[in-house]
């Protein structure tokens, strides 16, 4: 139980700090990119060896090159990613560890329900990991969903599916988890995580 | 029932595994879903003598960045004898392998994601000539000020996309791979 209160608490640590990675500054002054393309004759004379725009290079300072860019570890995007695969594999998880209980008249007596196993902790994990992924998705990639896109566009398409898949394995979760009898809660989680399995396709 | 569900899960691995080797440069739709590579990005250019023609003069732009009806109006012998001011022409034969490339692999055919939201950019309206003229791309840069473009002696131009998107060449345009010179802090 330690554990999966681990894991819950380094999701919501995860969300958190995809939130650092992600604040933009915002500009009152919009450029009009088209008026931004700038011909570059230089290129087409360099390629053509043109020997005046080689003198003219040579006499002019070399441009500062950039070092090797080495993309960080952890943005808010990619912890929004890490997030999604675990939440995946959180869900892969919990089907592979349910009990189904035998149902044949010749079963004998079967153990109590269990809503502190194994499946049941790897359950509430999924659903906080799909939570969290919710909500780093919101923090570091808000600016990606517009409405005006419509429904054929793959990232709106990401954040209907993904909304859908964790809130229905929330519910499935979160309705096994009240109930003291067994509950039909499988095709609704099951659903949940391949909705969500999409959403990742999508834009994968 | 703990066995049948391993076995299950392995056949949904080998499934996705299976569908990644099945990649070919013309991608079914079956073939990109059950893939297991990624295909956030641009298709990177896979052809040599594109990125020998184009590169000369500027980043080898992958055909995944302008729809279909772009690159009919862009690669004609009229067009390229005026290329945005400059006499790019081509011989008939390599002129036919660089447009038969770039209409097999532009935006509108791809499965790649940046390409599938450029073609639906780009599906109404005039062709554009320019990809710092697709509403899409225009929408990702609107916030960047001028000082760091136009303004930027190592950059200059939105046209010079591999000043700051380190990975260009390999058809990577992530947030994570941008660099802007002498604006290290640029997110900020």
């Amino acid at each position: 139980m330690k554990g999966i209160e681990s894991i819950c608490i380094a999701a919501m640590c995860m969300a958190m700090l995809s939130g650092t990675a992600a604040a933009q500054d915002q500009t009152i002054d919009l450029p009009n990119l088209s008026s931004e393309y700038v011909k570059d004759k230089e290129s087409f004379r360099l390629a053509a060896n043109d020997p005046n725009i080689l003198k003219e290079k040579s006499e002019t300072a070399p441009a500062a090159t950039q070092a090797e860019y080495e993309s960080p570890l952890f943005t808010g995007s990619k912890v929004h990613q890490y997030l999604g695969i675990a939440t995946v594999a959180a869900a892969a998880g919990t089907f592979l560890t349910h009990f189904h209980p035998c149902e044949a008249p010749n079963c004998g007596a079967q153990p109590p329900r269990k809503t502190n196993g194994l499946h049941a902790n790897m359950g509430k994990a999924t659903a906080l990991l799909a939570l969290a992924t919710v909500a780093s998705g919101v923090i570091s990639h808000w600016d990606d969903f517009h409405t005006e896109d419509g429904i054929s566009d793959p990232d709106n398409q990401h954040v209907l599916l993904g909304v859908t898949g964790a809130v229905l394995m929330a519910y499935a979760i979160n309705k096994s988890a009240r109930s003291t009898v067994p509950t039909n809660h499988a095709a609704v989680a099951e659903l949940g995580a391949l909705t969500m399995v999409t959403a990742i396709k999508l834009t994968w | 029932m703990m066995k049948n569900r391993f076995t299950a899960a392995l056949l949904a691995t080998a499934l996705l595994m299976s569908g990644g080797v099945a990649i070919a440069e013309e991608e079914s739709f079956t073939q990109w879903w059950f893939s297991p590579w990624r295909h956030k990005e641009v298709q990177p250019v896979a052809n040599k003598v594109w990125n020998e023609e184009c590169g000369s003069c500027h980043l080898a732009y992958q055909p995944g960045l302008l729809p279909t009806k772009s690159w009919e109006k862009l690669l004609t012998e009229t067009a390229l004898a005026d290329h945005f001011g400059d006499d790019a022409s081509l011989d008939a034969e390599t002129l036919k392998e660089v447009r038969d490339y770039a209409l097999a692999n532009a935006a509108d055919k791809s499965y790649h994601k940046r390409s599938r939201k450029i073609a639906l950019a780009t599906e109404t309206g005039d062709a554009p000539l320019r990809i710092s003229d697709v509403r899409y791309i225009k929408r990702k840069h609107h916030e960047l000020p001028e000082k760091m473009i136009k303004g930027n002696k190592d950059v200059k131009s939105l046209s010079h996309c591999n000043k700051c998107h380190t990975k260009a060449e390999g058809g990577n345009y992530d947030n994570d791979t941008v660099s802007i010179p002498n604006y290290p802090d640029w997110k900020d």
